[in-house]
């Protein structure tokens, strides 16, 4: 009886065994390689969440309570909070890459402010145009593919699914990976025993086994986009501005003495100067604050210069730029104010 | 069989279009032997079609090619300072030169040539399976003659794929945080770039450009013009048409510094500060148009 035991054990085992693990599908553009190394810069747009409704994993985003609601909206419906999940997981790890990543909080405020609606933002034909306004080289998009759980006699499985598809600035597919990974709970050699697993397949699956898996398949598609191995050390994000202007309004063209005073919000613990045109250009502005929000901070910089003789121009337009130094490398970005000033210092 | 007569004439297109883009290939160019051969240059921001970061990135790469090649190549931040200042650079996206003053400009940069991108474009075309993409556009390396030194004409384009010669390309569009315009489009302004450069020949050998640059003299003066902060000017004698900028504390690193129109070489600068907040020491940075610096410092 012991031995008959022992073979239906092992038979079950066998079952399971050959349905968990890793599925994987790459498809790289010959390029990729060459750009990845110069340091593209890309924007990780919201992901979707396209599972199938059939055994849908709603009930583990309960476990995951603490986590969703530092990474996600928790009031969000359950599609929307795994794929924030993900998305906030690659996010991490592309900062162990040598890819330049712009901060998520920017791409959500661009994309509200342009009214670019979900669809839209999730598709891949809106390259082009989101990587020209936000200032990227490539654009990511994912789906998670999976988030499911599949019964196997005595074995249940959790499965992850996720697809990444990396796009250029010009519309070109640079790189795509799908990829799915599962977590097994019973006899396959998961965290229940061998009799919870046929009473309660699903509850051995905790919130912390969820949370590996999830933080395994990100980790994994994104050492696929990376190459190869990640970093040890994350690098910072791609810092952002949101606003940029005049810090009070100025009426006719600014005079001797006179302050033109710049204020910009944006990514916080940066370096931030503004241009006046190409005239003088470069002017420090300082850090006044920093509003908390759990998309990301968000800095006050402000700043001004002090007209001298000399200064005489028309129509200039303004502009900031913001820094954040590395040990790596620098990452900056420009912005333009949408209205010109003129100086008048004779 | 209709299959098979589309295939071919498919094949005859793209044999007749490769043949029209191998045309294009090569650089269209002239020099005029009886000019001498400029020391020092300036390149002025390129007109044209192409977006702006494309046309910047270009410029950036003329700079540093042509100072590969051993030329004394102005600063382009230098340049459009001082194109600002003669008032004719007001918005670089919509720069167009004024073939008129270009003698003007040069000798208000004291280089001897200055070169001018005009027609600076790209374009891009899909046909059936073909994908055609090219940038190109035309350049002149003009000094006070009427007819440039030497003059080019170019285009470079392909059919799909991206090569890129060099790193160059990245390091300059760092520097200029240029991004957002395809990476194909990149991979052509430095074949663009390349191929136009080639065609100059190399700098004369051991030629130097003017005297460092100098500063001196620095000196800070406080006003308080009401009750919550405090004026801090700083003023300095430095190289005439350099760059000046001081760093008087935290928050006030790289203010810039301008010279007095009727007084050359007489530099000022100003910040305000919290009242009571004003560092005690100054350090005035002044760069020359090739980048050559030189500091001093002062104190209250």
């Amino acid at each position: 009886m012991i031995a008959f035991n022992r073979r239906l054990a092992l038979l079950l085992a066998i079952v399971p065994l050959g349905c968990s693990g890793v599925d994987v599908r790459r498809e790289v553009a010959p390029e990729f390689a060459m750009l990845r190394e110069a340091g593209l810069r890309i924007a990780v747009m919201p992901f979707a969440t396209t599972a199938p409704q059939s055994g849908f994993l709603g009930d583990a985003l309960e476990s995951l309570g603490g986590v969703l609601a530092l990474s996600a909206n928790s009031a969000s419906p359950p599609r929307e909070r795994v794929a924030g999940l993900l998305r906030a997981d690659v996010v991490g790890w592309l900062q162990q890459t040598g890819l330049e990543v712009v901060e998520p909080w920017h791409i959500d405020t661009q994309l509200a402010h342009a009214k670019v609606s979900p669809e839209a933002a999730r598709s891949t034909e809106s390259a082009a145009g989101i990587a020209q306004a936000l200032g990227v080289d490539a654009v990511l998009y994912g789906d998670v593919t999976r988030w499911n759980r599949s019964y196997y006699v005595v074995q249940s499985f959790a499965e992850v699914g996720l697809h990444l598809t990396l796009v250029d600035a010009g519309g070109r597919r640079l790189f795509e990976t799908e990829r799915a990974e599962s977590l097994g709970a019973g006899i396959g050699g998961g965290p229940t025993g061998y009799v919870s697993a046929v009473t309660a397949p699903l509850a051995g699956l905790s919130g912390e086994h969820l949370r590996e898996l999830t933080r395994s398949i990100t980790r994994n598609a994104v050492a696929d986009l990376n190459g190869g191995e990640l970093g040890v050390v994350p690098g910072p994000l791609t810092p952002k501005l949101t606003v940029v202007g005049l810090a009070a309004t100025h009426d006719g063209p600014f005079r001797i003495g006179e302050r033109v005073e710049v204020i910009a919000v944006g990514s916080p613990g940066c370096e931030v100067r503004f241009d006046i045109g190409r005239l003088r250009t470069e002017v420090p502005m300082v850090q006044t604050s920093v509003m908390a929000d759990p998309r990301g901070d968000r800095a006050t910089y402000v700043g001004h210069y002090v007209l001298q003789p000399g200064d005489t121009a028309v129509d200039l337009p303004l502009g900031c730029t913001i820094r954040r130094g590395a040990a790596r490398r620098s990452l900056s970005t420009w912005y333009r104010w949408e209205r010109r000033l003129s100086l008048d210092a004779r | 069989m209709r299959s098979s007569g589309a295939a071919a004439t498919v094949a005859a297109l793209k044999v007749v279009l490769l043949a029209g883009a191998a045309a294009c290939a090569g650089v269209s160019h002239s020099l005029d032997p009886s000019q001498p051969v400029p020391k020092s240059i300036a390149v002025l921001p390129f007109a044209g079609s192409a977006d702006q970061l494309a046309r910047d990135c270009a410029r950036s790469l003329f700079e540093t090619r042509l100072a590969a090649r051993g030329y004394a190549v102005a600063e382009s931040a230098w340049v459009d300072r001082r194109l600002s200042e003669l008032g004719d650079l007001r918005d670089p996206s919509d720069y167009m030169s004024d073939a008129e003053r270009i003698g003007e400009v040069r000798r208000a940069l004291d280089v001897d040539a200055v070169l001018v991108g005009s027609a600076i474009d790209e374009s891009s075309f899909q046909w059936v399976v073909l994908r055609r993409h090219s940038f190109g556009g035309e350049l002149a390396l003009r000094g006070d003659a009427s007819r440039p030194w030497w003059r080019a004409s170019h285009r470079a384009g392909g059919f799909g794929g991206l090569v890129l010669r060099s790193g160059q390309i990245f390091t300059e569009l760092r520097a200029q945080s240029a991004h957002g315009t395809p990476m194909a489009t990149l991979a052509l302004i430095d074949e663009f770039v390349e191929d136009v450069v080639d065609t100059l020949p190399p700098a004369p050998a051991d030629e130097r450009i003017g005297d460092a640059p100098f500063v001196r003299d620095v000196r800070l003066q406080r006003a308080d013009p009401d009750a919550d902060r405090t004026r801090v000017t700083v003023s300095a004698t430095a190289s005439p048409r350099a760059s000046l900028r001081f760093d008087l504390g935290p928050g006030h690193i790289g203010v810039p510094m301008v010279e007095d129109p009727g007084r050359p070489g007489a530099f000022v600068g100003a910040c305000d500060f919290a009242a009571g907040d004003v560092g005690a020491t100054v350090t005035v940075r002044a760069r020359d148009a090739f980048g050559r610096v030189a500091t001093a410092e002062g104190a209250r």
